[in-house]
Protein backbone atom coordinates (compact mmCIF):
# COMPACT_ATOMS: atom_id res chain seq x y z
CA UNK A 1 0.00 0.00 0.00
CA UNK A 2 1.59 3.18 -1.09
CA UNK A 3 -0.54 5.53 0.98
CA UNK A 4 -3.28 4.96 3.48
CA UNK A 5 -6.39 6.93 4.17
CA UNK A 6 -7.13 8.72 7.36
CA UNK A 7 -9.81 6.16 8.08
CA UNK A 8 -7.31 3.39 7.72
CA UNK A 9 -4.88 5.05 10.09
CA UNK A 10 -7.61 5.72 12.60
CA UNK A 11 -8.75 2.15 12.56
CA UNK A 12 -5.29 0.67 12.78
CA UNK A 13 -4.28 3.01 15.56
CA UNK A 14 -6.27 1.35 18.32
CA UNK A 15 -8.14 -1.82 19.27
CA UNK A 16 -11.40 -1.99 17.37
CA UNK A 17 -13.59 -2.55 20.39
CA UNK A 18 -17.22 -2.22 19.45
CA UNK A 19 -16.70 -0.13 16.37
CA UNK A 20 -19.33 -0.55 13.66
CA UNK A 21 -18.43 -1.89 10.23
CA UNK A 22 -18.45 1.57 8.75
CA UNK A 23 -15.24 2.28 10.62
CA UNK A 24 -13.38 -0.16 8.39
CA UNK A 25 -11.43 1.44 5.62
CA UNK A 26 -13.15 0.97 2.30
CA UNK A 27 -16.54 0.38 3.91
CA UNK A 28 -18.75 3.38 3.56
CA UNK A 29 -22.37 3.88 4.33
CA UNK A 30 -23.73 1.79 1.49
CA UNK A 31 -21.49 -1.17 1.98
CA UNK A 32 -21.90 -0.85 5.71
CA UNK A 33 -25.65 -1.17 5.37
CA UNK A 34 -25.34 -4.14 3.10
CA UNK A 35 -23.05 -5.85 5.53
CA UNK A 36 -25.34 -5.08 8.43
CA UNK A 37 -28.21 -6.62 6.54
CA UNK A 38 -26.20 -9.81 6.28
CA UNK A 39 -25.45 -9.76 9.96
CA UNK A 40 -22.01 -8.21 9.86
CA UNK A 41 -22.89 -5.25 12.03
CA UNK A 42 -19.62 -4.83 13.88
CA UNK A 43 -16.09 -4.54 12.65
CA UNK A 44 -15.11 -7.54 14.71
CA UNK A 45 -17.60 -9.73 12.87
CA UNK A 46 -15.88 -8.86 9.65
CA UNK A 47 -12.59 -9.49 11.38
CA UNK A 48 -13.90 -12.92 12.29
CA UNK A 49 -14.66 -13.62 8.67
CA UNK A 50 -11.26 -12.31 7.72
CA UNK A 51 -9.61 -14.66 10.18
CA UNK A 52 -11.73 -17.62 9.20
CA UNK A 53 -10.55 -17.08 5.64
CA UNK A 54 -7.04 -17.32 7.05
CA UNK A 55 -6.20 -13.73 6.19
CA UNK A 56 -6.10 -14.77 2.57
CA UNK A 57 -6.25 -11.66 0.47
CA UNK A 58 -7.95 -13.14 -2.54
CA UNK A 59 -10.55 -15.06 -0.62
CA UNK A 60 -11.42 -12.16 1.61
CA UNK A 61 -11.74 -9.77 -1.27
CA UNK A 62 -13.92 -12.27 -3.10
CA UNK A 63 -16.07 -12.66 -0.08
CA UNK A 64 -16.46 -8.93 0.34
CA UNK A 65 -17.35 -8.57 -3.30
CA UNK A 66 -19.94 -11.29 -2.98
CA UNK A 67 -21.54 -10.14 0.22
CA UNK A 68 -21.74 -6.41 -0.30
CA UNK A 69 -20.65 -6.03 -3.93
CA UNK A 70 -17.64 -4.00 -3.00
CA UNK A 71 -15.37 -2.89 -5.80
CA UNK A 72 -11.71 -3.73 -6.09
CA UNK A 73 -10.46 -0.68 -4.26
CA UNK A 74 -12.93 -0.96 -1.43
CA UNK A 75 -12.11 -4.58 -0.84
CA UNK A 76 -8.40 -3.87 -1.07
CA UNK A 77 -8.70 -1.08 1.46
CA UNK A 78 -10.73 -3.20 3.81
CA UNK A 79 -8.32 -6.08 3.54
CA UNK A 80 -5.32 -3.86 4.11
CA UNK A 81 -6.98 -2.28 7.10
CA UNK A 82 -7.79 -5.57 8.78
CA UNK A 83 -4.43 -7.05 7.91
CA UNK A 84 -2.57 -4.19 9.45
CA UNK A 85 -4.81 -4.22 12.48
CA UNK A 86 -4.05 -7.90 12.95
CA UNK A 87 -0.35 -7.32 12.55
CA UNK A 88 -0.54 -4.73 15.26
CA UNK A 89 -2.93 -6.24 17.76
CA UNK A 90 -3.21 -9.95 17.20
CA UNK B 1 -37.74 -40.67 -4.06
CA UNK B 2 -40.46 -39.47 -1.82
CA UNK B 3 -39.42 -36.52 0.20
CA UNK B 4 -42.08 -35.76 2.69
CA UNK B 5 -41.88 -33.30 5.48
CA UNK B 6 -41.04 -36.04 7.91
CA UNK B 7 -38.30 -37.25 5.66
CA UNK B 8 -36.26 -34.13 5.54
CA UNK B 9 -36.80 -33.26 9.15
CA UNK B 10 -34.60 -36.24 9.84
CA UNK B 11 -31.76 -34.66 7.96
CA UNK B 12 -28.96 -33.22 9.98
CA UNK B 13 -28.41 -29.53 10.27
CA UNK B 14 -25.39 -29.62 8.00
CA UNK B 15 -27.32 -31.48 5.36
CA UNK B 16 -30.11 -28.97 5.51
CA UNK B 17 -27.63 -26.16 5.21
CA UNK B 18 -26.05 -27.72 2.19
CA UNK B 19 -29.41 -28.19 0.57
CA UNK B 20 -30.25 -24.58 1.17
CA UNK B 21 -26.93 -23.47 -0.22
CA UNK B 22 -27.27 -25.60 -3.28
CA UNK B 23 -30.60 -23.94 -3.95
CA UNK B 24 -29.13 -20.46 -3.73
CA UNK B 25 -31.15 -19.66 -0.66
CA UNK B 26 -29.34 -17.18 1.56
CA UNK B 27 -28.56 -18.67 4.92
CA UNK B 28 -28.84 -16.76 8.13
CA UNK B 29 -25.39 -15.29 8.67
CA UNK B 30 -24.74 -16.63 12.10
CA UNK B 31 -25.22 -20.21 13.09
CA UNK B 32 -28.85 -20.90 13.88
CA UNK B 33 -30.73 -23.77 15.34
CA UNK B 34 -31.78 -26.56 13.06
CA UNK B 35 -35.35 -25.38 13.16
CA UNK B 36 -34.43 -22.23 11.34
CA UNK B 37 -32.87 -24.13 8.50
CA UNK B 38 -35.76 -26.54 8.43
CA UNK B 39 -38.15 -23.68 8.12
CA UNK B 40 -36.19 -22.22 5.24
CA UNK B 41 -36.15 -25.59 3.61
CA UNK B 42 -39.89 -26.01 3.93
CA UNK B 43 -40.44 -22.57 2.59
CA UNK B 44 -38.20 -22.62 -0.44
CA UNK B 45 -37.26 -26.08 -1.50
CA UNK B 46 -39.93 -28.44 -0.33
CA UNK B 47 -42.73 -27.21 -2.58
CA UNK B 48 -40.54 -27.57 -5.64
CA UNK B 49 -39.43 -31.00 -4.61
CA UNK B 50 -42.93 -32.10 -4.03
CA UNK B 51 -44.00 -31.06 -7.46
CA UNK B 52 -40.94 -32.58 -8.95
CA UNK B 53 -41.73 -35.87 -7.36
CA UNK B 54 -45.32 -35.86 -8.40
CA UNK B 55 -44.46 -35.60 -12.04
CA UNK B 56 -43.33 -38.60 -13.95
CA UNK B 57 -39.80 -38.59 -15.23
CA UNK B 58 -40.97 -37.82 -18.77
CA UNK B 59 -42.28 -34.51 -17.62
CA UNK B 60 -39.21 -33.57 -15.75
CA UNK B 61 -37.76 -31.54 -18.52
CA UNK B 62 -40.96 -29.57 -18.87
CA UNK B 63 -40.93 -28.94 -15.21
CA UNK B 64 -37.39 -27.74 -15.13
CA UNK B 65 -38.06 -25.40 -17.99
CA UNK B 66 -41.26 -23.99 -16.66
CA UNK B 67 -41.14 -24.06 -12.97
CA UNK B 68 -37.51 -23.82 -12.06
CA UNK B 69 -36.52 -21.27 -14.59
CA UNK B 70 -35.27 -18.65 -12.15
CA UNK B 71 -33.07 -21.13 -10.39
CA UNK B 72 -31.85 -22.55 -13.61
CA UNK B 73 -31.02 -19.17 -15.04
CA UNK B 74 -28.57 -18.51 -12.33
CA UNK B 75 -26.97 -21.85 -12.73
CA UNK B 76 -27.00 -21.76 -16.44
CA UNK B 77 -24.26 -19.17 -16.43
CA UNK B 78 -21.83 -21.53 -14.81
CA UNK B 79 -22.87 -25.04 -15.52
CA UNK B 80 -19.98 -26.47 -13.57
CA UNK B 81 -21.14 -24.67 -10.48
CA UNK B 82 -23.71 -27.34 -9.98
CA UNK B 83 -21.09 -29.89 -9.36
CA UNK B 84 -19.22 -27.68 -6.94
CA UNK B 85 -22.32 -26.64 -5.08
CA UNK B 86 -23.56 -30.13 -4.60
CA UNK B 87 -20.38 -31.12 -2.81
CA UNK B 88 -20.52 -31.48 0.91
CA UNK B 89 -18.28 -29.36 3.08
CA UNK B 90 -15.75 -32.10 3.55
CA UNK B 91 -15.79 -33.01 -0.11
CA UNK B 92 -15.26 -29.41 -1.03
CA UNK B 93 -12.35 -29.30 1.33
CA UNK B 94 -10.87 -32.44 -0.18
CA UNK B 95 -11.24 -31.08 -3.67
CA UNK B 96 -9.53 -27.86 -2.72
CA UNK B 97 -6.70 -29.78 -1.12
CA UNK B 98 -6.36 -31.84 -4.28
CA UNK B 99 -5.93 -28.64 -6.21
CA UNK B 100 -3.22 -27.40 -3.94
CA UNK B 101 -5.32 -24.96 -1.92
CA UNK B 102 -5.35 -25.34 1.80
CA UNK B 103 -8.77 -24.16 2.84
CA UNK B 104 -9.74 -22.88 6.22
CA UNK B 105 -12.91 -23.99 7.92
CA UNK B 106 -15.74 -24.27 5.44
CA UNK B 107 -18.66 -22.49 7.03
CA UNK B 108 -21.85 -21.08 5.62
CA UNK B 109 -20.14 -17.73 5.25
CA UNK B 110 -16.94 -19.02 3.77
CA UNK B 111 -18.38 -21.73 1.60
CA UNK B 112 -19.32 -19.44 -1.24
CA UNK B 113 -15.82 -18.13 -1.51
CA UNK B 114 -14.31 -21.58 -1.53
CA UNK B 115 -16.80 -22.78 -4.10
CA UNK B 116 -15.76 -19.96 -6.32
CA UNK B 117 -12.12 -20.73 -5.85
CA UNK B 118 -12.64 -24.39 -6.66
CA UNK B 119 -14.65 -23.40 -9.67
CA UNK B 120 -11.81 -21.27 -10.94
CA UNK B 121 -9.39 -24.11 -10.45
CA UNK B 122 -11.69 -26.50 -12.25
CA UNK B 123 -12.10 -24.10 -15.12
CA UNK B 124 -8.37 -23.81 -15.42
CA UNK B 125 -8.11 -27.54 -15.69
CA UNK B 126 -11.10 -28.08 -17.90
CA UNK B 127 -10.93 -25.32 -20.43
CA UNK B 128 -7.60 -26.15 -22.04
CA UNK B 129 -8.86 -29.69 -22.62
CA UNK B 130 -12.33 -28.70 -23.75
CA UNK B 131 -11.41 -25.75 -25.86
CA UNK B 132 -11.75 -27.48 -29.18
CA UNK B 133 -15.33 -28.43 -28.54
CA UNK B 134 -16.49 -25.83 -26.07
CA UNK B 135 -17.86 -23.57 -28.79
CA UNK B 136 -21.05 -25.48 -29.34
CA UNK B 137 -21.42 -27.15 -26.02
CA UNK B 138 -24.73 -25.66 -25.12
CA UNK B 139 -26.10 -26.28 -28.56
CA UNK B 140 -24.94 -29.80 -28.35
CA UNK B 141 -26.69 -30.51 -25.11
CA UNK B 142 -29.78 -28.75 -26.33
CA UNK B 143 -30.02 -30.58 -29.57
CA UNK B 144 -29.28 -33.93 -28.09
CA UNK B 145 -31.70 -36.70 -28.75
CA UNK B 146 -34.22 -36.92 -26.01
CA UNK B 147 -33.91 -40.62 -25.52
CA UNK B 148 -30.19 -40.41 -25.10
CA UNK B 149 -30.66 -37.49 -22.81
CA UNK B 150 -32.93 -39.37 -20.52
CA UNK B 151 -30.64 -42.35 -20.44
CA UNK B 152 -27.71 -40.19 -19.58
CA UNK B 153 -29.70 -38.44 -16.96
CA UNK B 154 -30.44 -41.66 -15.27
CA UNK B 155 -26.77 -42.53 -15.30
CA UNK B 156 -25.94 -39.16 -13.93
CA UNK B 157 -28.45 -39.53 -11.24
CA UNK B 158 -26.87 -42.77 -10.21
CA UNK B 159 -23.47 -41.16 -10.08
CA UNK B 160 -24.47 -38.16 -8.12
CA UNK B 161 -26.41 -40.22 -5.68
CA UNK B 162 -23.37 -42.33 -5.12
CA UNK B 163 -21.18 -39.32 -4.78
CA UNK B 164 -23.40 -37.35 -2.45
CA UNK B 165 -24.81 -39.78 0.00
CA UNK B 166 -26.31 -36.94 1.93
CA UNK B 167 -28.10 -35.56 -1.05
CA UNK B 168 -31.84 -35.87 -0.93
CA UNK B 169 -33.28 -37.93 -3.76
CA UNK B 170 -35.71 -35.42 -5.05
CA UNK B 171 -32.91 -32.99 -4.89
CA UNK B 172 -30.68 -34.85 -7.22
CA UNK B 173 -33.49 -35.18 -9.64
CA UNK B 174 -33.93 -31.47 -9.82
CA UNK B 175 -30.23 -31.03 -10.28
CA UNK B 176 -29.76 -33.48 -13.03
CA UNK B 177 -32.61 -32.04 -14.95
CA UNK B 178 -31.08 -28.64 -14.89
CA UNK B 179 -27.61 -29.63 -15.85
CA UNK B 180 -26.60 -29.94 -19.47
CA UNK B 181 -25.56 -33.51 -19.80
CA UNK B 182 -22.49 -32.95 -21.85
CA UNK B 183 -20.70 -30.84 -19.35
CA UNK B 184 -21.83 -32.94 -16.52
CA UNK B 185 -20.42 -36.10 -17.93
CA UNK B 186 -17.11 -34.51 -18.71
CA UNK B 187 -16.96 -33.12 -15.25
CA UNK B 188 -17.66 -36.35 -13.54
CA UNK B 189 -15.10 -38.05 -15.73
CA UNK B 190 -12.51 -35.52 -14.93
CA UNK B 191 -13.17 -35.15 -11.27
CA UNK B 192 -15.08 -37.63 -9.26
CA UNK B 193 -13.48 -40.61 -10.97
CA UNK B 194 -9.92 -39.47 -11.28
CA UNK B 195 -7.99 -42.34 -12.80
CA UNK B 196 -9.98 -42.74 -16.07
CA UNK B 197 -8.26 -41.70 -19.26
CA UNK B 198 -9.62 -38.19 -19.40
CA UNK B 199 -7.18 -35.76 -20.98
CA UNK B 200 -7.28 -33.68 -17.87
CA UNK B 201 -5.61 -35.48 -15.05
CA UNK B 202 -4.19 -34.31 -11.81
CA UNK B 203 -1.00 -32.79 -13.11
CA UNK B 204 -2.46 -29.75 -14.84
CA UNK B 205 -4.47 -28.99 -11.75
CA UNK B 206 -1.53 -29.02 -9.42
CA UNK B 207 0.52 -27.17 -11.98
CA UNK B 208 -2.13 -24.54 -12.25
CA UNK B 209 -2.25 -24.17 -8.51
CA UNK B 210 1.50 -23.87 -8.34
CA UNK B 211 1.44 -21.40 -11.15
CA UNK B 212 -1.08 -19.34 -9.26
CA UNK B 213 0.99 -19.36 -6.15
CA UNK B 214 4.12 -18.50 -8.06
CA UNK B 215 2.32 -15.73 -9.80
CA UNK B 216 1.34 -14.25 -6.50
CA UNK B 217 4.93 -14.08 -5.32
CA UNK B 218 6.40 -13.29 -8.69
CA UNK B 219 6.18 -9.54 -8.36
CA UNK B 220 8.10 -9.56 -5.11
CA UNK B 221 10.77 -11.84 -6.43
CA UNK B 222 11.25 -9.73 -9.43
CA UNK B 223 11.80 -6.50 -7.58
CA UNK B 224 13.97 -8.14 -4.98
CA UNK B 225 16.24 -9.69 -7.56
CA UNK B 226 16.41 -6.46 -9.39
CA UNK B 227 17.41 -4.58 -6.29
CA UNK B 228 19.99 -7.21 -5.51
CA UNK B 229 21.39 -6.95 -8.99
CA UNK B 230 21.56 -3.24 -8.73
CA UNK B 231 23.35 -3.46 -5.44
CA UNK B 232 25.77 -5.96 -6.87
CA UNK B 233 26.47 -3.84 -9.84
CA UNK B 234 26.95 -0.83 -7.70
CA UNK B 235 29.29 -2.50 -5.29
CA UNK B 236 31.32 -4.04 -8.09
CA UNK B 237 31.53 -0.68 -9.74
CA UNK B 238 32.74 0.87 -6.57
CA UNK B 239 35.26 -1.86 -6.06
CA UNK B 240 36.56 -1.43 -9.57
CA UNK B 241 36.90 2.26 -9.07
CA UNK B 242 38.59 1.71 -5.80
CA UNK B 243 41.12 -0.68 -7.34
CA UNK B 244 41.84 1.70 -10.15
CA UNK B 245 42.41 4.36 -7.66
CA UNK B 246 44.81 2.19 -5.74
CA UNK B 247 46.81 1.44 -8.84
CA UNK B 248 46.89 5.01 -9.95
CA UNK B 249 47.83 6.52 -6.69
CA UNK B 250 50.10 4.08 -4.89
CA UNK B 251 48.46 5.14 -1.74
CA UNK B 252 49.99 4.66 1.62
CA UNK B 253 48.16 2.22 3.85
CA UNK B 254 47.20 5.06 6.11
CA UNK B 255 45.33 6.94 3.44
CA UNK B 256 43.70 3.68 2.32
CA UNK B 257 42.29 3.28 5.72
CA UNK B 258 41.03 6.79 5.61
CA UNK B 259 39.18 6.16 2.40
CA UNK B 260 37.61 2.95 3.64
CA UNK B 261 36.58 4.72 6.76
CA UNK B 262 34.93 7.30 4.58
CA UNK B 263 33.11 4.51 2.84
CA UNK B 264 31.90 3.19 6.10
CA UNK B 265 30.39 6.51 6.89
CA UNK B 266 28.59 6.11 3.58
CA UNK B 267 30.13 9.04 1.80
CA UNK B 268 30.46 6.94 -1.29
CA UNK B 269 30.82 9.95 -3.40
CA UNK B 270 33.92 11.32 -1.76
CA UNK B 271 36.05 12.79 -4.52
CA UNK B 272 38.62 10.04 -4.24
CA UNK B 273 36.14 7.56 -5.70
CA UNK B 274 36.00 8.78 -9.26
CA UNK B 275 38.65 8.27 -11.89
CA UNK B 276 38.63 11.97 -12.67
CA UNK B 277 39.46 12.73 -9.10
CA UNK B 278 42.28 10.24 -9.31
CA UNK B 279 43.88 12.30 -12.06
CA UNK B 280 43.82 15.27 -9.82
CA UNK B 281 45.34 13.29 -7.03
CA UNK B 282 48.15 12.01 -9.20
CA UNK B 283 48.96 15.47 -10.46
CA UNK B 284 48.97 17.31 -7.23
CA UNK B 285 51.25 16.79 -4.33
CA UNK B 286 49.97 14.18 -1.91
CA UNK B 287 50.32 15.85 1.44
CA UNK B 288 48.19 19.00 1.31
CA UNK B 289 45.81 17.30 -1.05
CA UNK B 290 45.13 14.49 1.33
CA UNK B 291 44.38 16.81 4.16
CA UNK B 292 41.99 18.87 2.10
CA UNK B 293 40.34 15.73 0.81
CA UNK B 294 39.87 14.54 4.32
CA UNK B 295 38.33 17.83 5.32
CA UNK B 296 36.10 17.71 2.33
CA UNK B 297 34.84 14.20 2.91
CA UNK B 298 34.40 14.94 6.57
CA UNK B 299 32.25 17.91 5.81
CA UNK B 300 30.30 15.72 3.39
CA UNK B 301 29.67 13.09 5.99
CA UNK B 302 28.70 15.61 8.57
CA UNK B 303 25.86 17.16 6.63
CA UNK B 304 22.92 14.78 6.56
CA UNK B 305 21.59 16.24 3.36
CA UNK B 306 24.80 15.66 1.52
CA UNK B 307 24.86 12.16 2.81
CA UNK B 308 21.54 11.10 1.42
CA UNK B 309 22.18 12.82 -1.85
CA UNK B 310 25.51 11.17 -2.39
CA UNK B 311 24.11 7.81 -1.49
CA UNK B 312 21.75 7.82 -4.42
CA UNK B 313 24.13 8.95 -7.10
CA UNK B 314 25.98 5.70 -7.72
CA UNK B 315 22.67 4.03 -8.59
CA UNK B 316 22.15 6.63 -11.24
CA UNK B 317 25.43 5.74 -12.82
CA UNK B 318 24.82 2.02 -12.54
CA UNK B 319 21.37 2.28 -14.01
CA UNK B 320 22.95 3.33 -17.26
CA UNK B 321 21.86 6.91 -17.33
CA UNK B 322 22.98 8.99 -20.31
CA UNK B 323 26.67 9.67 -20.21
CA UNK B 324 26.23 13.42 -19.88
CA UNK B 325 24.88 12.96 -16.40
CA UNK B 326 28.08 11.38 -15.33
CA UNK B 327 30.10 14.10 -16.89
CA UNK B 328 27.92 16.58 -15.13
CA UNK B 329 28.94 14.97 -11.91
CA UNK B 330 32.51 14.99 -12.94
CA UNK B 331 32.35 18.63 -13.89
CA UNK B 332 30.99 19.62 -10.50
CA UNK B 333 33.52 17.37 -8.90
CA UNK B 334 36.29 18.98 -10.85
CA UNK B 335 35.09 22.42 -9.87
CA UNK B 336 35.09 21.45 -6.24
CA UNK B 337 38.50 19.92 -6.66
CA UNK B 338 39.84 23.06 -8.24
CA UNK B 339 38.48 25.14 -5.44
CA UNK B 340 40.11 22.98 -2.86
CA UNK B 341 43.28 22.93 -4.89
CA UNK B 342 43.40 26.69 -5.28
CA UNK B 343 44.75 27.28 -1.80
CA UNK B 344 47.67 24.87 -1.95
CA UNK B 345 48.44 26.02 -5.47
CA UNK B 346 48.85 29.57 -4.24
CA UNK B 347 51.02 28.45 -1.41
CA UNK B 348 53.26 26.36 -3.59
CA UNK B 349 53.24 28.90 -6.48
CA UNK B 350 56.53 30.50 -5.32
CA UNK B 351 58.25 27.22 -5.31
CA UNK B 352 57.17 26.17 -8.74
CA UNK B 353 59.87 28.28 -10.43
CA UNK B 354 63.13 27.55 -8.75
CA UNK B 355 65.29 30.36 -7.28
CA UNK B 356 68.18 30.07 -9.78
CA UNK B 357 65.73 30.20 -12.64
CA UNK B 358 64.21 33.30 -11.12
CA UNK B 359 67.63 34.89 -10.95
CA UNK B 360 68.36 33.97 -14.56
CA UNK B 361 65.08 35.44 -15.70
CA UNK B 362 65.77 38.60 -13.69
CA UNK B 363 69.22 38.93 -15.25
CA UNK B 364 67.85 38.46 -18.75
CA UNK B 365 65.16 41.04 -18.19
CA UNK B 366 67.68 43.47 -16.72
CA UNK B 367 69.96 42.93 -19.67
CA UNK B 368 67.18 43.58 -22.14
CA UNK B 369 66.20 46.75 -20.32
CA UNK B 370 69.79 47.91 -20.32
CA UNK B 371 70.11 47.30 -24.05
CA UNK B 372 66.87 49.18 -24.68
CA UNK B 373 67.90 52.16 -22.64
CA UNK B 374 71.41 52.30 -24.19
CA UNK B 375 69.88 52.10 -27.68
CA UNK B 376 67.41 54.83 -26.84
CA UNK B 377 70.12 56.98 -25.41
CA UNK B 378 72.68 56.59 -28.24
CA UNK B 379 72.66 59.06 -31.16
CA UNK B 380 73.06 56.42 -33.82
CA UNK B 381 69.91 54.48 -33.20
CA UNK B 382 69.65 51.80 -35.86
CA UNK B 383 65.87 52.13 -35.78
CA UNK B 384 65.84 55.87 -36.31
CA UNK B 385 66.62 55.77 -40.02
CA UNK B 386 63.83 53.28 -40.44
CA UNK B 387 61.36 55.46 -38.60
CA UNK B 388 62.45 58.52 -40.51
CA UNK B 389 62.28 56.87 -43.90
CA UNK B 390 58.82 55.65 -43.09
CA UNK B 391 57.74 59.12 -42.06
CA UNK B 392 59.21 60.65 -45.24
CA UNK B 393 57.49 58.02 -47.31
CA UNK B 394 54.19 58.92 -45.79
CA UNK B 395 54.62 62.67 -46.27
CA UNK B 396 54.62 62.99 -50.07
Amino acid sequence: MSSTSQKHRDFVAEPMGEKPVQCLAGIGETLGHRLEEKGFDKAYVVLGQFLVLKKDEELFKDWLKDTCSANAKQSRDCFGCLKEWCDAFL
Amino acid sequence: MPSTAGDHSQLSKDQLKNLLISHNIPLPPSDQRKAVYLELYNKHIFPKDKEAVEFSSDDEEMLSENHLLPVEDEEWNGNCKMDVRSLSNTELQEQLLKHGVKPGPILPTTRGVYEKRLQQLLDEVLYPAEENRSGNQDQYSDSEDEGVLMKKKKEMRGETMAADAMQNNGQTKVFTVNVPVRRRSSLSNGLSSRPPPGPYNHIPASLAAEYNQNLATLGDDFTVTRILKQMERRSSLEQAVFKKELNARNMTPKSQEKVTADKNTMTYRSPANTPKACVFMAQSKPKPEDSTLEDFSESMSQSPLGLSATRRKPIKGAAGRPIQFRYDDFATQARIQEKTKAIPAEKSGGRLISVPLQIVIFIVLAFLALVFFTLEGSPDNPFRSLVESEASAQQP
